[in-house]
């Protein structure tokens, strides 16, 4: 990280600041009036190319790494520009980026000739580019937010945070295949992994590191509204089955049921206050075979977790070091910095256009990456563009209902708002959005003190009971979907109507159960 | 409301702040070595003068590391948080240059200070209050400076312990 240093002798003395600390930030408000001298000098200009060249040298020198110019200019200005923000010098932040968008616009060809890996470093193919969009929504929203200070700061309502839960599992275990034969034919040798202690060294530092812009992104494409609270829950005792599988895509993950094991294994308070989920387990993927050297094995992705929220799932080795498709080695500072962003924004995406199916933007699997399913009013070339344009466009237009911060809010209702929730609260119609057949419209009726029925329009009728202590439905046993191995898939949750701040409401609006949901249409 | 503040001194990189809430939600931030002391300054007056919305308060109530830095939620900010700016900023330069003065002479320098952004102080502090402030800013330098790289002191706020 550049070091942005400076000294006041007169007042004080040796003390050496460095403008990153939250706190430093509110000390530098003060001082912006009681010295103004102080902060003009920690007012930075942009960098130019000179620099961000030398800062990108700095990086890939000392590990004889050669690239091309572009790779380095993206990467030293990546680097500049996020360090500049740190430092809340937001207007140095954009101006080191527009240098480079000058020099290279978002989409250009120039991008795409780019080497995906260079002397096997991993900084996002191309380049950092995710990462810099990435960076460049969020800095743009700090600069409108800093235009707008004084004018529109206390009528703002205080988004209510939301709580990213990062689940770190202690042990997996599964058969490992030591050849592409054992591949083929499902076996291997059994073994037993535990999580790389680096996830728990530092307090969560690389996994606190690895969310930093994503955090910073949600509250930039959300105008604010959308705080994320880590909160770190390493389960050491738990212990995970892994598979690994061959085919069209090579997997080496989670068995099915291990997302069961481990809601099951969290206490009940955790469960229900976390909104989104981040499940890290030992990797088993057998690199050190020579049959893999270069194999690439899924891992993870994005899941749904059972409060309807997103689960980000991945192997611990994914934030140590670089798997064997994406380069060799550990990874350095600066490529967790450029890279995890990009993961985690592509596994986000899934979920958003997964929440918001209506729109079209994911009919096909991953279709950002065939530039000939996009929509027509998208521009761009990469990945990285088309969710800038579906942020844009989409995302972020009145089409989107309800609101994005407001959707992506998955904690229970507070026991306060349950309790004033009765069966006729439930009572209705409701809709599972795309309608694909008669067992996606639905009218709820009351039918006991807590009990209600579930009919659709194909007729299937079964029992639901309102359970106010934990705030969901239980699904009842006379229903084809009561799962007698998971009960706790037996289960809808409530999608509250939510105030400005995000607050959960005592009014109904949906039924979730998993990634589906059940949308009220009457009351 | 509690936190438990966790400041790892770096082996060859910056320090680390951690702070974690009593609802097992964390903020997690490098610091630029030398800060450190910055940061203790901020938990020994807040803890000695039992400031609840100092930055430690603001954060164990759920302030974000980014919200404190956001211009727009600045505005927001208690004035208690602006004072115990001023506060930590004065006892952290009498600490840098070991040069303390008396209440009156502290008190002077903060309201000149607090002028320029329309501050009241809001009282004079004792000298008792400084003389603890003081007293604990030098405790936890001191402990501070006793870790060796990769060692971390741990500090609990809103409870008697430090």
């Amino acid at each position: 990280m550049r070091r942005r240093e400076w000294t006041r002798s007169s007042a004080l003395g040796s003390f050496m600041l460095a403008a990153s600390s939250p706190m430093l930030a509110l000390w530098l408000l003060v001082l912006s009036f009681a010295s103004p001298s102080l902060v003009n000098r920690a007012r930075g200009t942009s960098a130019d190319d000179e620099s961000v060249l030398r800062r990108a040298q700095s990086v890939l020198a000392p590990r004889g790494i050669e690239a091309p110019e572009l790779s380095r200019l993206a990467l030293g200005t990546f680097l500049e520009a996020q360090d500049a923000y740190r430092a809340c010098d937001f207007d140095a932040c954009a101006r080191t980026l527009d240098a480079l968008w000058r020099r290279a616009p978002p989409g250009a060809e120039a991008w795409a000739a780019l080497p995906s890996q260079p002397g096997g470093a991993n900084f996002g193919t191309p380049t950092c580019y995710y990462a810099l969009r990435m960076l460049g929504e969020c800095v743009a929203w700090r600069r409108q937010q800093a235009a707008q200070a004084g004018r529109t700061s206390t009528e703002r309502v205080r988004a209510r945070p939301i709580v990213l839960c990062v689940v770190l599992a202690g042990h997996s275990s599964g058969v490992s295949p030591r050849t592409n034969g054992e591949l083929e034919a499902n076996g291997g040798v059994a073994l037993a992994h535990d999580l790389d202690p680096a996830l728990l060294a530092n307090d969560g530092a690389l996994v606190h590191e690895s969310l930093e812009l994503l955090r910073e992104y949600a509250l930039a494409i959300t105008g604010g509204r959308l705080s994320i609270d880590v909160r770190i829950v390493a389960l050491p005792e738990l212990r995970l089955n892994v598979e690994t599988r061959a085919g069209s895509v090579r997997t080496c993950g989670l068995a099915p049921e291990a997302l069961d094991v481990v809601w099951a294994k969290l206490d009940a308070s955790t469960r229900s206050t976390s909104d989104w989920w981040w499940l890290l387990y030992p990797s088993h993927v057998p690199e050190t075979c020579p049959d893999f050297a270069t194999t690439e094995f899924v891992t993870g992705g994005m899941a749904s977790a059972p409060n309807g929220g997103p689960c980000f799932v991945i192997d611990d080795r994914w934030l140590v070091r670089k798997p064997p498709h994406l380069g060799r080695g550990p990874y350095s500072d600066g490529e967790r910095r450029a890279y995890l962003p990009q993961w985690l924004q592509h596994e986000l995406f899934h979920h958003l256009f997964h929440e918001y199916a209506e729109l079209g933007l994911e009919r096909e699997s991953h279709q950002w990456f065939r530039r000939a399913t996009w929509p027509d009013d998208f521009e761009g070339r990469f990945e990285a563009d088309y969710y800038a344009q579906a942020l844009e466009k989409r995302l972020r237009t009145p089409r989107a209902r309800p609101r994005l911060d407001l959707v992506l809010r998955y904690a229970a209702p507070p026991a306060e708002v349950l309790r004033k929730l009765t069966p006729a609260a439930f009572e209705g119609e409701y809709e599972r959005r795309p309608i694909e057949n008669d067992w996606h419209r639905v009218t709820l009726k009351r039918t006991g003190t807590n009990e209600l029925q579930w009919k659709n329009a194909a007729q299937a009728r079964w029992r639901v009971e309102w359970d106010a202590q934990r705030g969901v439905l239980a699904i009842g046993a006379d229903s084809p979907y009561f799962d007698r191995e998971h009960p706790q898939r037996n289960e809808l949750t409530i999608v509250p109507r939510r105030a400005d701040d995000g607050a959960a409401l005592a009014e109904v609006v949906g039924l979730r159960q998993g990634p589906d949901v059940w949308w009220r249409t009457t009351k | 409301m509690t936190l438990l503040v966790r400041l790892k001194k770096g082996r060859d990189g910056p320090d680390a702040l951690s702070c974690t809430r009593s609802d097992g939600t964390s903020a997690w931030r490098r610091i630029p070595r030398g800060l450190a002391l910055h940061d203790l300054a901020h938990f020994a007056v807040e803890t000695e003068l039992a400031l609840a919305h100092g930055f430690f308060g603001l954060v164990a109530s759920g302030w974000s590391f980014e919200e404190l830095v956001a211009a727009h939620e600045r505005a927001r900010l208690p004035e208690q948080a602006i004072w115990v700016e001023l506060l930590v900023s004065r006892f952290s330069l009498e600490a840098l240059d070991d040069t303390p003065s008396d209440a009156r002479a502290f008190h002077s320098e903060l309201v000149r200070c607090a002028a320029p952004l329309e501050l009241v102080v809001p009282r004079e502090l004792t000298e008792d209050e400084l003389s603890r402030v003081r007293a604990a800013l030098r405790a936890l330098a001191a402990r501070w400076q006793a870790l060796a790289p990769g060692e971390t002191l741990e500090l609990r706020f809103g409870s008697t312990s430090a």
